[in-house]
């Protein structure tokens, strides 16, 4: 049994000949850092006072603030339908403008033919564009 | 970029000039049918834009005529199979008539969504399901004529999300929400399976052009296929299965069929089916290809198990919508009995679609005919509607027939052909039990047509709309002679199949 | 070395995530284990070399797809349920059963694999440049017909979220 899992215990890349691991993720150790003091601070910020203080609840101390009212209802409403549109036309635009970013880089290489080929994507979905705001889905009424 | 070889760039930089070199009118001339229903589709959409509704329909018959016309080249000067835009996609050979084909049944279900839609009062939803239709279309020839297995997914993809949405277009009917959730939710499901099989051909063979996948390394087939193989392979297979909805993962189909509104399950249920075995045979082959495998095998037991199942539980429905829709699960069983049976088999597969789309756009067309309410879906409630309503008995006893397999209809000369290729691909037992659950079929069929000619009309049940709106008369008569005359002189259909198959190239090897 | 521990820690992390989506009782924490999930599924394609794909998975997946999870679960508006059904019954458990003959598979099938062909030489396709110029040139066509998808998926969405009036 042993010997079936060894292979999983290896590093399989070492099949391939590929740089060390820490040689390839050079140009990343910038932006692990970053991750790395964005979330310690947003962990710091948000539980040190939690850690430090000794806590004492009562009922007037924990209820949600309303400008000195007592709160009426719940906090949770009705959404709106607008929100859901609005996201879910960002992402499909998101995902256009994602598949520019290689053309872009090779904008030099690819010449006339890459423009030519990414103004056919960029048309087909401007009609899409051209749809949805003749539809009124961009409108908050 | 300290780590890139400098080499290695400029190399790629030449190949990538050489290859837009490559590129000349041959490629849009070649995919001209699909960039066509493209173009419609965005025609379609604009109309709608700008309130133009009216002509939507018009402008669609329009487009998949034109783009039609433009595949019959193609099918008009037989010529051999090759690849095209950068082996991305087969033109040639078969792929015309595939087309011609695969457009039909958008055509066919124009006019009938175009009636249903007026007699329920949607008619503003009349730009967006047509330019679906289209857009379905485009993916389904995509799906169809794909040579490399990522135009295979995105094919399929764009041919699934239109009809997950046109499954549910009635927004305000419960039914309909319902099935396009149900189509989506495990047609997602189907679709990751598929993309994971994928992914294990491309790591063992490092390709995804199905040309290429068995001759890329020597050393893949000469030792043997490595064991990962088959799992893969049974991956995509479950991927294919569920769009066709063979025997474990049809769990969709009655749902899906009864919820989305009439005349659109005409087309879901013709068009995805044909591009999806067409796609199939063409990845099995390429799998593959030394006939006799076991796969056939597996595929011959699903195809037994899909024509047993789907008849026994037909024989127990009401709801004429769900008893076509297990029928159809059926007339899978029959198709895949095609597709393990070889070569052969395939034709008869593909002829039996053919016969397969114009029987069901005609049923569920004729069905949203006389469909006002919930209980008009009830063939119980039928009874006598027969006598009344000459032109209805007549074609409904057609379609029945024909659908039952039945001598001087379509649905007959369909059946003989599968059974034949079955037979002689050695699946005796298979071909044996297809046809005593065909019987079966026979009288579920049959007891429509009783129900509907020999009882006594009961008046406080009777669908109101006794008569066939003119609209949809005269198409569903010309769908009802088709399958007539075909059942009676299949001889030119089959025989230029038999023409175009002989120029399929690789694929008669299967 | 650091390499392995990364994989083994990530793969960990990102299937305890996933069961934890569908086993968590409300429906926030189920989305935000989700983002978790992606982030660490993005940091399986860094190990891999797939830098493009790597941060594509972060900005699309963890940042439009997740937002998008996020309106659509305050739209439902959901509290923490009860399950309505029971936990455990002979279904789920030849489901579970299946799950694992389908996980041995897969392990008995990798055993010897070895990837062949072109699939050992992907240490440098990772890369936008590399990506950019396959995807204009050999997968222009596939490309074309991405933005056919999105087109549908926009009718789809104004024809379920529109009213007409």
């Amino acid at each position: 049994m042993k010997n079936y899992f060894e292979q999983y215990l290896q590093n399989p890349c070492l099949n391939y000949n590929l740089a060390p691991f820490s040689k390839r993720m050079q140009e990343y150790y910038g932006a692990f850092i970053m991750i790395a003091i964005g979330l310690g601070l947003a962990l710091i910020l948000s539980n040190l006072q939690n850690i430090l203080i000794r806590k004492r609840f009562t009922e007037r101390k924990v209820m949600p603030y309303e400008s000195g009212m007592d709160p009426v209802g719940t906090a949770r409403d009705r959404f709106s339908i607008k929100f859901y549109l609005i996201a879910m036309l960002f992402i499909l635009f998101d995902i256009e403008i994602i598949f520019m970013y290689p053309w872009a880089v090779q904008y030099k290489q690819l010449g006339i033919f890459g423009f030519i080929e990414m103004f056919s994507f960029v048309l087909i979905l401007f009609v899409g564009y051209i749809y949805v705001v003749k539809k009124g889905g961009l409108d908050w009424n | 970029m300290q780590n890139q070889n400098p080499i290695l760039i400029s190399l790629s930089e030449l190949k990538i000039k050489k290859i837009i070199m490559e590129f000349n009118s041959q490629f849009i001339l070649d995919t001209l049918p699909a960039l066509s229903l493209l173009g419609f589709g965005l025609i379609v959409m604009l109309l709608d834009a700008f309130k133009n509704e009216k002509i939507t329909s018009v402008v669609t018959i329009l487009g998949i005529l034109i783009s039609m016309l433009l595949a019959v080249p193609g099918v008009v000067i037989p010529e051999e199979i090759r690849l095209t835009f950068y082996n991305q996609i087969y033109t040639g050979g078969l792929a015309g008539l595939i087309h011609i084909l695969l457009c039909l049944s958008g055509l066919l279900s124009v006019p009938f969504i175009t009636d249903y839609l007026q007699k329920n009062n949607q008619t503003h939803l009349q730009g967006e399901i047509f330019s679906l239709i289209l857009f379905s279309s485009v993916g389904m020839n995509l799906l169809a004529t794909a040579n490399d297995l990522m135009m295979t997914f995105i094919g399929l993809e764009i041919m699934s999300v239109s009809l997950y949405i046109l499954a549910g277009s009635f927004k305000k009917d419960l039914r309909s929400n319902e099935a396009s959730l149900k189509y989506f939710l495990l047609g997602a499901f189907a679709s990751a399976f598929l993309l994971l099989g994928i992914s294990m051909v491309y790591g063992m063979t490092g390709t995804t052009m199905l040309d290429r996948i068995t001759t890329i390394d020597p050393n893949l087939i000469k030792d043997k296929f490595p064991v990962l193989f088959y799992p893969a392979i049974a991956l995509i297979a479950i991927g294919f299965l569920f769009k066709l909805s063979a025997f474990p993962f049809h769990v969709w189909t009655p749902d899906v069929y009864t919820g989305a509104p009439t005349p659109l399950v005409g087309f879901m249920a013709t068009g995805s089916k044909m591009a999806s075995v067409i796609a199939f045979g063409f990845i099995l082959n390429s799998l593959l290809p030394q006939s006799g495998d076991k796969l056939s095998q597996v595929i011959a037991i699903l195809a037994l198990l899909s024509m047993i199942y789907g008849n026994i539980v037909a024989a127990q429905q009401q709801n004429i919508k769900r008893l076509l829709a297990y029928s159809s699960i059926s007339h899978t069983g029959y198709m895949l009995l095609g597709v393990a049976g070889g070569p052969e088999g395939y034709k008869a597969a593909i002829f039996y679609m053919l016969i397969y789309t114009f029987m069901t756009i005609a049923a569920f067309a004729l069905i949203s005919s006389i469909e006002n309410k919930e209980e008009d879906l009830n063939y119980q409630n039928w009874s006598g509607l027969g006598v009344k309503n000459i032109a209805f008995g007549l074609i409904m006893s057609i379609l029945m027939f024909s659908l039952a397999g039945f001598p001087p209809f379509a649905g007959f000369i369909g059946k003989y052909f599968v059974f034949l290729s079955a037979v002689k691909g050695g699946f005796v037992v298979h071909a044996v039990i297809g046809i005593l659950t065909s019987v079966v079929g026979a009288y579920y069929y049959l007891k429509v047509l009783v129900t509907m000619f020999f009882e006594k009309p009961k008046d406080n049940i009777q669908p109101k709309t006794l008569k066939i709106r003119k609209n949809i008369l005269i198409p569903i008569m010309v769908l009802a002679l088709i399958i007539v005359i075909i059942g009676i002189i299949p001889a030119p259909i089959s025989s230029y199949l038999d023409i175009l198959y002989g120029k399929a190239g690789f694929l008669a090897k299967l | 070395m650091v390499e392995t521990v990364l994989f083994w820690v990530l793969a960990v992390l990102s299937i305890a995530t996933a069961l934890a989506v569908i086993t968590n009782r409300n429906p926030m924490y189920s989305v935000l284990l989700l983002v978790v999930n992606f982030f660490c599924i993005g940091g399986l394609y860094l190990t891999l070399n797939a830098e493009f794909i790597a941060v594509i998975q972060i900005i699309v997946y963890a940042g439009a797809i997740m937002v998008l999870f996020l309106f659509v679960v305050m739209l439902l508006n959901l509290g923490s349920e009860k399950s309505l059904e029971p936990a455990f019954d002979a279904k789920k458990g030849l489901a579970f059963l299946l799950g694992l003959a389908f996980l041995a598979e897969m392990l008995v099938a990798m055993k010897d694999f070895s990837a062949i062909g072109s699939a050992k030489e992907t240490f440098e396709y990772g890369k936008v440049e590399k990506i950019g110029l396959q995807l204009m040139t050999q997968y222009v066509y596939p490309f074309e017909m991405i933005s056919v998808i999105l087109l549908v998926a926009l009718i789809g969405a104004l024809m379920i979220a529109k009213k007409y009036n």
